[in-house]
């Protein structure tokens, strides 16, 4: 049954994978729009399409983990029995948020006002990191303020959990230098025998737009969590694709409605970048995700991305922007654990401490 | 916002909403992929059209 709090929650939900959607989807279209292969309209319309098609396909795998691998009740019937005395379906096993559902919203809300602070300042942190820092924080609280009968189910942050979440952050930038570097490699010295330009130039297109709809596939399956990973938590009942379509969805309203600008300055900033080594940087970001995908690990596109290029950057013996990346180790560091605190101390307000 | 992010929302809210009912998703993305690109090649058949009509005319 929808019962308000749900409704609350699908609302905060919309509204963070909205403002994903109208952020990151230049990651996966800057490229092709910047080099004028497609129109906005037309990247657009080929991200709606990949989204909506990872995210319902494979957004089930880090959904999992951030709506009850972080954050879970040691003893389960202990938990079952609770739902049941608060008049709470048990079709499925009950999380802390689906007992206290307040810190669902809070978290969520957390997370998207820490996104919407950064962006304001041109910083770039990531809705994963976010998000994760912001679970781990209603987590605490819950497990610290929560009444007797919680404190006996056993609110239990999953350490190991968080730590494998912490080591897949920091592999991602490096997964995808890595995989960037490669494919520089293999593709420069292949394309170098094709001597027609314009077969080139087809080719270029067709490989940039192709990275382009992996990255959007990618980008849906990853980050569709990160907006109603935690409804899922809240009802653990509730249809995971048509949860994942939902946030999909959401974010194609993101997309369409406030990506534009976001596109055409990343597109203009990465054109600056040469075809194949835009190609290579984008398709090293899109497979890392994947892997981390398959391996149920919300990590972030945008971070992925800034590998591929660093990645290429070394290839060629450069360092992309050294100076401008000064700053962005310490956001990425920062973040969860600023989401952290402001989710703990929001929830404790709301459970009345 | 330009008229074709409208008419992509809502062929998305569309599909989600229709999916809901079905209480499948893949209906709901089967839908929206047929949705937009009904309308892109629409657009694109349009466009040709008036193209065409243009050339004509200077002919």
């Amino acid at each position: 049954m929808i019962t308000l709090i749900l409704l609350v929650i699908l609302a905060v939900g919309f509204f963070c994978s909205w403002n994903i959607g109208s952020h990151d989807a230049a990651n996966s279209m800057g490229t092709s729009v910047g080099s004028r292969i497609l129109t906005i309209r037309r990247a657009v319309f080929l991200l709606a399409l990949f989204v909506v098609l990872g995210a319902v396909l494979e957004g089930h795998y880090v959904m999992g983990t951030l709506s009850k691998g972080i954050v879970h009740f040691d003893n389960e019937n202990a938990a079952i029995v609770l739902a049941e005395n608060m008049n709470i379906s048990t079709n499925a096993t009950p999380t802390p948020f689906t007992i206290v559902p307040i810190a669902a919203v809070v978290a969520t809300l957390a997370a998207s006002i820490w996104i919407l602070t950064c962006t304001y300042f041109g910083l770039p942190a990531s809705t994963g990191h976010s998000l994760v820092g912001a679970i781990t924080g209603a987590g605490l609280a819950i497990g610290i303020f929560g009444s007797a009968a919680i404190v006996t189910a056993g609110v239990n942050v999953n350490a190991s959990k968080f730590l494998q979440i912490l080591v897949s952050w920091v592999m991602t930038p490096i997964g995808a230098i890595g995989f960037a570097f490669l494919f520089y490699h293999v593709a420069s010295r292949t394309l170098k025998r094709i001597k027609n330009i314009l077969t080139l130039n087809r080719i270029y297109s067709i490989m940039t737009v192709a990275t382009a709809c992996y990255m959007a596939y990618t980008f849906g399956a990853n980050d569709v969590s990160h907006g109603v990973g935690l409804v899922l938590a809240a009802d653990p009942a509730l249809n995971i694709p048509l949860l994942a379509l939902f946030g999909a969805v959401a974010m194609i309203c993101g997309a369409a409605m406030y990506s534009s600008r976001m596109i055409e300055t990343i597109g203009k900033k990465i054109t600056v970048l040469a075809p194949v080594t835009a190609f290579s940087a984008q398709l090293g970001a899109a497979m890392t995700v994947h892997l981390f995908v398959w391996l149920s690990m919300p990590v972030s596109t945008s971070h992925a991305v800034v590998g591929g290029v660093i990645g290429v950057g070394l290839v060629k013996g450069s360092l992309v922007g050294g100076r401008k990346l000064g700053r962005i180790p310490l956001i990425w560091v920062l973040t969860p654990f600023v989401t952290m605190a402001i989710s703990f101390a929001l929830t404790a307000i709301f459970m009345g401490v | 916002m330009e008229s074709w992010g409208f008419i992509f929302i809502a062929i998305a809210i569309l599909g989600l909403f229709i999916g809901w009912i079905f209480n499948n998703a893949l209906v709901g993305v089967v839908l929206i992929w047929v949705g937009m690109i009904a309308v892109e090649v629409l657009s694109f058949v349009k466009k040709n059209r008036e193209r065409s009509h243009k050339t004509k005319n200077e002919y």
